[in-house]
């Protein structure tokens, strides 16, 4: 099959507002309420240890000091603090570790959940769906837009709860200690947070190029290595550096502007820090000289400042999740909210038995805007028993007739009817299980080569999984492997030829044992004694199914019952092989040009 | 591909898992070789290191400055000295400001640039490799050394500047911390190495619970990935449902590992706050005693409250940059192990350009084998006169490839000579020779960029020259259907070109090359005849005034060759016409006989 895909956009759904996107994550996490309300109680607990630490370090400061001053020497207050200041700091470390362990929690489970979703819901898509959106598209999506959905939680929600809340509490009890630091203490936040923000937002541009640049070096290298025997034979190697060299000089430069955004961000950050400690002394000083504050009222106010340091600087790695999430969201819940057009809702006929498939003036385009069908009105009927050939240059739409069967794609026009009901009305599931189509580049998972024949019906017997194998002429080559079946697929170097995949997909799909046996060129890899040995094997099984070849290959189709010319999506002969062959027409030249013993003349090369 | 992907993954686990073991690996000649990427960017790692002292020092005087302003002037009452602490920690805020943006700028832009110095390095050195080695090689784990491992070198460089900063921190402040009181001192320095030890003890087996999750995290994205890729052949096999449980297997697995990182990564909490609280209450009970004696100032207390905080940050980084300079040494090993890969065809140092002006092709008693012992041409000799075209046929593994192969010296034969128009080809260079020799490959490649990109590929030509080119293959009716006809972007090797008309630009990319030696490299082979067909008219014009040496399967494509080589087991088993070889009754007779359209039917 041969589509020419344009990569469009997803359909935006821009309706979707980006509060609306965070909404739905926080929804999705208030679904573990246990967990919740843990990391809740970490946080409040955090919180209150956090602030007790530093009026228990003020209140002895202040002790000692007032001590000094009478010339007393009564510690025994003094022995308290210290024991509080531990057990404070030993709480700090237990919420925070309840805090941290349970939003992790959260995340994973979360990030479980929706991975599950993502996965079924691609398996439940269309290949229209498949046709359109790039694997390597699905699979950032799956992977690094999940991802950032799980760093919104874990460095987003939780923390801006914690950091909040500190934030407002330590400029509370500044505020009470002492009027003009705690408004001091404010007019640091404010600036220091907004720059941390701009910041982050900043470094989250130039990073979202930098990956752009930085898949573009990948893509390059990855290049180089596959074309390595292009870019030898053109003496290429100067052109690769240079281009290798410009796009990673691409990257250089703006992973250098990030260094520069955030060298920026952090030293003015630390100089305002330090400004309002500066202040914070001096102010803060003459107080104490006037007797206003006291020095241990000082000192706790010199720990609060620090404290809230960190929490400021934070605010700008949650703005940055806040920004990844809404981005990542949206990529996300496109794929989660897609409904697959063609899918087994509602209740479906059974089926036990493909009797007959009949096409009734079908036709079918992959584009909907496209001026001319992929398949104008087409005509045919397949029973048990019956072997249909289809031949024709390549995008004339003989594949398409494959995939319109099993409803890997719905018919526009006219009928297509299994035991003379619309295809429509059955189910989905029962539907395939009962057709076998073997397409011409099958797919091979990561698994043994047993499991890979036994794909459909994992728990099959090797008995049965021999039997098929020795039908597609594969079981030698496997019998020949030292762990045979079990071989892994790429195992010992062992690459399967084009040739061996596709007897291996013929085996997979005898496994079904179905109705009807449709071949879509997938004998074009087989040299024509391969071909033909199948073929004689096949012959006893297709007295009881119905069998629909389509091939490129005059003796592969020539023993047919029927054969059916396609060209540009319309059926421009049919008939057997002995009329076609001896009629002018695009089938005499396919014959010919595949038989030059034939027309005792071949191409003309020089 | 999606093999290679995994495979390119369980590479990287591996180099995950292998780090782990090697734990106390300290590689001497990594460490100094890695010195020569820095020597260039001498003055900039200098006056980077100078930053980072000055930034360390700014940072550990204020607490001292708080000390003063505390003992001095708020004890004495003293407004005037308040101000001079007051502008001196401006000075100070000053200081750390300037510091603080050089040492990150410089520091991170000489490790830009040394990532960039060893990675194009290692590029340029991949591209000088025979085709014997790129054989042998599996891509995905050169990947993973230009991209992955070299990151992880350069992060030694920032983690060591870095480093100097964190010990320079520590020295300062236990030198610090001592001068103002030394019992006090004592009690803190006596805490921190349990810190540090609960650190070193802690660290390996979080990070193992981290890597186990992450690999376990890899799992789930091979699956997906497989599962993504393989979705055609689920839902004909009507296997969604086993698929979503085995996958939802790997993501509970994954689920598992990341909740067990996470109680590692957290459970580190409780008994470091134990220890910062241990040593506060620490300075506050010994203070409050040794004050009253009158031993020590109150703004000392203060003082060494402030430092505790900032001891205890270099402590987590310097354990942090251990296991850093682990993972680049190993990284630093497989790097250099790259780079040290000979390159076994060189140009011989009097090498000249070739000169080519009739296209003779002449082969002497060559042998030739990729593994030795295991022999793949056997003292082969032929002859292809100028603008002969000569047709290569023979079984699969007979050795045709491996000619294509030599003549262009992708590899180096044991015994005899090669010549182009008398020339031996190892003694001129590999670059002119390149250029005097076209080559169609079985399998298409297509770069990513524009249709015109590829048909140009690294030659200068006008847009005029590329489409003439274009039309004598073949190939301008189809690119004129295409959205943005020459203009219009080839996505990932080319997914939305059909094989044949990928092999029509390669067609059109060997023809800009205008040389006088054409060969195809069963460059039909996956096309089908209706395409064959237009390829085969173009390529009567290409041939018409050049040496042409085509390699098929398929008897039909070379029948009309003007020479017919037929190779059996690495050697010449017939040469002549179509119509010699039918009369001399041997391997290419039989087959035409059989009627059977290729030698692999044999």
């Amino acid at each position: 099959m041969n589509i020419k895909l344009k990569e469009s956009p997803l359909f935006l759904s821009g309706h979707l507002g980006e509060l609306a996107i965070l909404v739905r994550i926080i929804k999705l996490c208030l679904r573990y309420k246990k967990l919740i309300i843990l990391g809740i109680l970490g946080v409040i607990g955090v919180i209150t240890s956090q602030l007790w630490i530093p009026f228990l370090l003020g209140t002895s400061i202040d002790t000692v000091y007032s001590e000094i001053r009478t010339g007393g020497d009564d510690f025994s207050s003094l022995w308290i603090l210290s024991i509080y200041i531990i057990l404070a700091s030993v709480l700090r470390g237990v919420f925070h570790f309840v805090l941290q362990y349970n939003g992790e929690k959260i995340a994973n489970a979360m990030s479980a959940e929706l991975r599950s979703k993502f996965h079924h819901k691609l398996q439940s898509q269309t290949y229209k769906y498949h046709d359109r959106i790039h694997s390597g598209n699905l699979m950032s999506r799956g992977i690094m837009d999940i991802e950032g959905v799980k760093m919104f939680v874990t460095t987003g929600l939780l923390r801006t709860f914690e950091i909040v809340s500190l934030m407002v509490a330590g400029s509370f009890l500044l505020l009470r200690t002492d009027l003009h630091i705690g408004l001091l203490s404010l007019l640091f936040i404010i600036p220091v947070g907004g720059i941390a923000s701009v910041t982050r937002l900043q470094l989250r541009k130039t990073w979202v190029r930098i990956q752009e640049e930085f898949s573009k070096l990948n893509t390059n290298l990855q290049e180089n290595l596959i074309g390595v025997r292009v870019v030898r034979a053109f003496g290429g190697e100067d052109h690769e550096v240079s281009k290798f060299n410009a796009s990673h000089d691409d990257v250089t430069k703006d992973t250098i502007k990030s260094v520069k955004i955030s060298a920026n961000g952090t030293s003015i950050m630390g100089f305002c820090f330090l400004l309002v400690w500066a202040l914070l002394i001096w102010i803060g000083g003459h107080k104490v000289i006037d007797g206003t504050l006291s020095i241990g009222q000082l000192t706790q106010c010199l720990i609060y400042l620090g404290m809230l340091q960190r929490p400021v600087r934070m605010m700008g790695f949650m703005v940055n999740a806040y920004a990844r999430a809404i981005t990542c969201g949206l990529r996300l819940f496109e794929i989660l909210d897609s409904k697959p057009r063609i899918s087994n809702n509602g209740k479906k006929n059974h089926i036990s038995k493909i009797e007959k498939v009949s096409f009734e003036k079908v036709s079918f385009k992959y584009y909907r805007n496209a001026k001319e069908y992929d398949l104008n009105q087409f005509s045919l009927t397949l029973e048990p028993g019956k072997i249909v050939g289809i031949i024709g240059p390549p995008g004339g739409g003989k594949s398409t007739v494959a995939n319109l069967i099993p409803r890997f794609y719905d018919i526009l026009g006219g009928e297509l009817k299994i035991n003379g009901e619309s295809v429509k009305n059955f189910n989905l599931t029962d539907l395939r299980n009962r057709i076998g189509l073997v397409v011409q580049h099958t797919f091979l998972f990561n698994n043994t080569l047993g499991e890979n024949i036994a794909y459909a019906k994992p728990d099959t017997s090797l008995d049965k999984i021999i039997e098929v194998a020795k039908i597609a002429e594969i079981h030698d080559f496997i019998n020949s492997l030292p762990n045979r079946y079990d071989t892994m697929v790429g195992e010992f170097g062992v690459s399967l030829s084009g040739g061996q995949k596709q007897r291996i997909a013929i085996a997979r799909n005898l496994m079904k044992d179905p109705d009807l046996l449709i071949f879509d060129d997938s004998f074009n890899a087989l040299d024509t004694g391969t071909d033909k040995k199948i073929r004689s094997k096949l012959l006893p099984l297709q007295k009881e199914k119905a069998t629909l070849i389509i091939s490129q290959r005059v003796s592969t189709i020539s023993h047919c019952d029927e054969i059916i010319v396609l060209d540009e999506g319309n059926v421009v002969d049919r008939g057997k092989h002995n009329i076609l062959a001896s009629k002018p027409g695009i089938y005499k030249d396919i014959y010919e040009l595949q038989n030059p013993k034939i027309q005792g003349q071949g191409l003309q090369v020089s | 591909m999606s093999t290679d992907i995994r495979s390119h993954q369980a590479n990287q686990t591996n180099a995950i898992v292998e780090d782990l073991e090697i734990l106390s690996m300290y590689d001497g000649t990594v460490a100094s070789r890695f010195l020569k990427y820095i020597s260039p960017y001498k003055k900039g790692a200098i006056i980077g290191v100078a930053a980072v002292i000055f930034f360390t020092l700014a940072v550990l005087s204020v607490p001292l400055l708080v000390k003063y302003a505390i003992d001095t002037a708020v004890k004495q009452g003293d407004g005037s000295l308040l101000n001079i602490i007051f502008f001196s920690l401006i000075g100070v805020a000053l200081i750390h400001f300037v510091s603080n943006y050089f040492q990150q700028r410089i520091i991170r832009e000489i490790g830009e640039k040394i990532l960039f110095d060893i990675r194009t390095q290692m590029f340029a050195h991949l591209q000088k490799l025979s085709m014997s080695v790129a054989d042998r090689s599996k891509y995905g784990s050169i990947m993973s050394r230009v991209l992955g491992d070299v990151g992880a070198l350069q992060e030694l460089f920032q983690a060591g500047v870095f480093a100097i900063g964190d010990i320079l921190t520590l020295v300062t402040i236990t030198i610090i911390i001592f001068s103002l009181n030394w019992s006090m001192a004592l009690g803190i320095l006596l805490i921190m190495p349990i810190f540090a030890a609960l650190r070193i003890f802690w660290l390996p087996k979080a990070r193992k619970a981290f890597l186990k999750a992450r690999a376990s995290a890899s799992v789930v994205s091979g699956v997906l990935n497989e599962h993504v890729n393989g979705i055609r052949v689920t839902q004909n096999m009507t296997r969604e449902k086993i698929n979503q449980g085995r996958f939802d297997k790997k993501v509970e697995e994954n689920y598992a590992d990341s909740n067990n990182a996470a109680l590692y990564g957290s459970s580190i909490h409780p008994p470091v706050e134990f220890i910062v609280g241990t040593t506060m209450s620490t300075i506050i009970v010994l203070g409050g005693y040794l004050v009253s004696g009158g031993s020590v100032e109150i703004g000392v207390m203060i003082a060494l409250l402030l430092y505790i905080q900032r001891f205890f940050d270099p402590i987590r980084s310097l354990t942090m940059h251990y296991s850093i300079l682990q993972r680049a040494m190993a990284s630093g090993h497989r790097i250099f192990e790259l780079l040290d890969v000979e390159i076994d065809i060189k140009d011989s140092s009097e090498a000249k350009d070739i000169q080519v002006s009739n296209g003779e092709i002449k082969f002497s008693n060559v042998d030739f084998e990729y593994n030795s012992g295991e022999p793949v041409l056997n003292k082969v000799s032929f002859q292809i006169a100028e603008n002969e075209t000569v047709g290569l046929v023979g079984p699969t593994g007979s050795g045709k490839t491996s000619i294509a192969s030599l003549i262009h010296r992708f590899y180096e034969i044991q015994d005899g000579k090669i010549e182009i128009d008398g020339q031996e080809i190892r003694s001129v260079t590999q670059k002119s020779l390149s250029e005097n020799i076209s080559m169609v490959l079985q399998d298409p490649i297509i770069f990513s960029g524009t249709v015109e990109d590829n048909i140009k590929y690294k030659a200068t030509a006008t847009h005029e020259e590329v489409v003439e080119a274009s039309k004598i293959v073949g190939s301008h009716d189809f690119i004129q259907n295409l959205p943005n006809e020459y203009d219009t972007v080839l996505e990932e090797s080319g997914a939305n070109l059909s094989i044949g008309q990928k092999q029509l630009i390669s067609f059109a990319r060997a023809l800009l090359l205008n040389s006088k030696i054409f060969i195809l490299d069963e460059a039909t082979s996956y096309i089908d005849s209706h395409t064959e067909q237009k390829i085969q008219k173009g390529l009567q014009a290409v041939l018409k005034n050049r040496t042409g040496i085509i390699i098929a399967h398929r008897l039909s494509t070379i029948q009309n060759a003007d020479k017919i080589i037929v190779l059996d087991e690495g050697e010449i088993q017939e040469v002549g016409s179509h119509e010699q070889l039918l009369k001399n009754e041997g391997l290419y007779w039989k087959l035409w006989n059989n009627n059977q359209a290729s030698f692999d039917d044999l």
